[in-house]
């Protein structure tokens, strides 16, 4: 069950009405039927995967509570790590492997072996178990409980990570119903169905067109920059439009979860860029993976002993990059066991790791030149360098192979040829972008908006500003938007019903 | 103590000492780098070991934040 189906909204719809009408003691246990009555419907017979993930943090947690057992956390993590292995990874342990899981009653079948968000449910584990190590957190005592968390419905599909400290209470205690929740949520998920089935729905047709085609000489230079750019707002509209949805349907039951988006493309640097792209999941490398290893009593050893010949800011500096490059390797292996996540991976290590090192240097520039770093054309190349080199990462990783993505990208320096390019004139040009003149003249007018609604964003909530407006204003706005999305959304297309991330 | 860590802190990164916001850490007006730099120093000066769990949002915070991490961790 897709998140943009019919069928979903008529689920929640169910879920809702229950939610409010039962008793307030009952609600979380109602949380938690429709989380793995959702899960079967989506992964049918694999719900067992994400229960027995709970089963390994409950009965880990307690123990390494009681006895701060750093030995009985990395037991529970390995644990972890080897079900995500075996589950996700289960392509690199041989066909025999993937044969004998297809051949299970658990709905496994060729190309569908990875049981929805096992990505998610396994690193919110592993965060859980840790905290409880750390004493951050008391090991929770209901292993119901524990199971919301880990399958809460709306989350399961593609993130935002939850940390458990910030959203058991909310799972687990009564919530009123409001009328300002439920239009809220509701004008939440109507943007985010706008962003999918609207903009990143076209987008992925002019995406596709020319990527599949670029084996041919007239998808070169130009036309490959373009997809580039198609590819990249297609997949941050797919993922941010995903967790509006996610976020607005929390919302309808009072629940609030973090943010995963922050105007990605505005940002300045790549540093900048990771801080609002996928928040939660960089936030997560930094805390269990960065810190975990930078303050380890290994690398602090290793510090002391450097500094002493090499200073402490070098010392510092080598640890620090020793920690970039691991974040790295684990964000990469996350994704996927494949070379063009790690070389992805790698390409935003060398950036980061260079803008680290030379942090230095640019806050003398900056300090050095304050009328040049603030004027609009500095800020802009800034912006735009920084788009194009995300872009360029994050397209990579969606390529075939090494080689098909360096061919790509190579064919940025090449001139378009050939019949492709003689029919790029006139109505061939819309022929070669693989979409109809009212399709991209949708796709202009929906960029439009949504600049307008994301520089509204950034001085405060759209959502606000539109409950302070005179009804009849509001409800032309909304009923626009909601006819946008049901006029001219693409439904029933090549994957309008799945989300790019959802894959991992 | 409070001037020491002060110290230890502007050697690391001078925009410390005019931050008004609510997190240093939060707010990026320390690098990643910074953090380590700035416990490597802070355990040398005051003898304390600091763990990956002290470096939170709110122990990083402000400067008296800072302040009150380290007198908590040496008694």
């Amino acid at each position: 069950m897709s998140l943009v189906s019919i069928w979903f909204l008529v689920f929640l719809s169910l879920v809702v009405l229950v939610y409010f009408v039962i008793p307030k003691k009952l609600q979380w246990g109602w949380l938690l039927v429709s989380s793995l009555a959702f899960y079967v419907l989506c992964s049918y017979g694999l719900v067992f995967v994400p229960v027995l993930s709970a089963a390994i943090a409950f009965g880990f947690g307690k123990q390494v509570e009681t006895k701060k057992s750093r030995g009985m956390m990395f037991l529970a993590i390995l644990l972890f790590l080897a079900v995500l292995f075996v589950f996700k990874y289960a392509k690199w342990l041989g066909p025999g492997w993937t044969r004998a899981l297809s051949a299970t009653s658990f709905g496994f079948a060729e190309g569908y072996l990875i049981p929805l968000g096992i990505s998610y449910y396994s690193i919110m584990g592993i965060a859980y178990l840790t905290d409880v190590y750390r004493g951050v957190i008391p090991a929770e005592r209901n292993f119901a409980k524990l199971l919301l968390f880990l399958t809460f419905f709306p989350v399961v599909t593609q993130g935002p990570i939850l940390r458990y400290e910030e959203t058991i209470s909310q799972l687990t205690s009564p919530h009123r119903f409001s009328y300002e929740n439920l239009t809220f949520g509701i004008q939440r998920m109507i943007w985010g169905f706008f962003k999918k089935l609207v903009i990143s729905e076209r987008l992925a047709i002019l995406s596709a067109h020319i990527t599949e085609g670029w084996g041919s000489s007239a998808y070169s230079g130009g036309y490959v920059l373009l997809s580039i750019f198609a590819f990249s707002f297609r997949l941050y509209m797919d993922f941010s439009g995903c967790i509006d949805i996610v976020l607005g349907t929390a919302e309808i039951l009072g629940i609030r979860l973090p943010e995963n988006f922050n105007h990605s493309y505005l940002s300045r640097s790549i540093p900048e860029f990771w801080r609002r792209w996928h928040i939660t999941l960089g936030t997560w490398l930094r805390d269990y993976v960065m810190y975990s290893v930078t303050m380890s009593s290994a690398a602090k050893k290793f510090t002391k002993k450097a500094k002493e010949k090499i200073g402490r800011k070098a010392a510092a500096t080598l640890v620090t990059c020793a920690g970039i490059c691991l974040v790295w390797l684990v964000y990469a292996l996350w994704h996927d066991i494949s070379w063009t996540f790690l070389l992805s991976g790698g390409f935003f290590a060398v950036i980061i790791i260079l803008s680290t090192v030379l942090d230095p240097v640019i806050k003398k520039f900056r300090k050095r030149f304050p009328k040049l770093v603030s004027s609009l054309p500095y800020l802009v190349f800034m912006t735009l360098r920084t788009m194009l080199l995300s872009m360029m990462g994050a397209f990579f990783v969606f390529m075939p192979s090494v080689k098909d993505g360096l061919g790509y990208l190579a064919g940025i320096v090449k001139t378009p040829s050939g019949p492709f390019f003689e029919a790029a004139s006139g109505d061939g040009f819309l022929k070669i972008l693989g979409l109809e003149l009212p399709d991209l003249m949708v796709l202009a007018a929906a960029f439009v908006i949504w600049i307008l609604v994301s520089r509204l964003h950034a001085r405060k909530d759209p959502r606000i500003f539109l409950a302070q407006q005179k009804l009849a204003v509001r409800w032309v706005l909304l009923l626009l938007l909601l006819m946008a999305v049901i006029i001219f959304g693409i439904y029933g297309g090549m994957e309008a019903g799945s989300f790019v991330y959802q894959a991992f | 103590m409070r001037e020491k860590v002060l110290e230890i802190l502007l050697e690391v990164n001078e925009e410390i000492g005019s931050y008004k916001g609510e997190s240093l850490l939060e707010d990026e007006v320390i690098t990643s780098l910074e953090v380590i730099e700035i416990v490597s120093a802070l355990e040398d000066e005051f003898g304390i070991t600091i763990s990956a769990k002290n470096i939170s949002r709110d122990n990083f915070a402000t400067v008296d934040s800072i302040c009150d991490m380290v007198e908590s961790l040496q008694s």
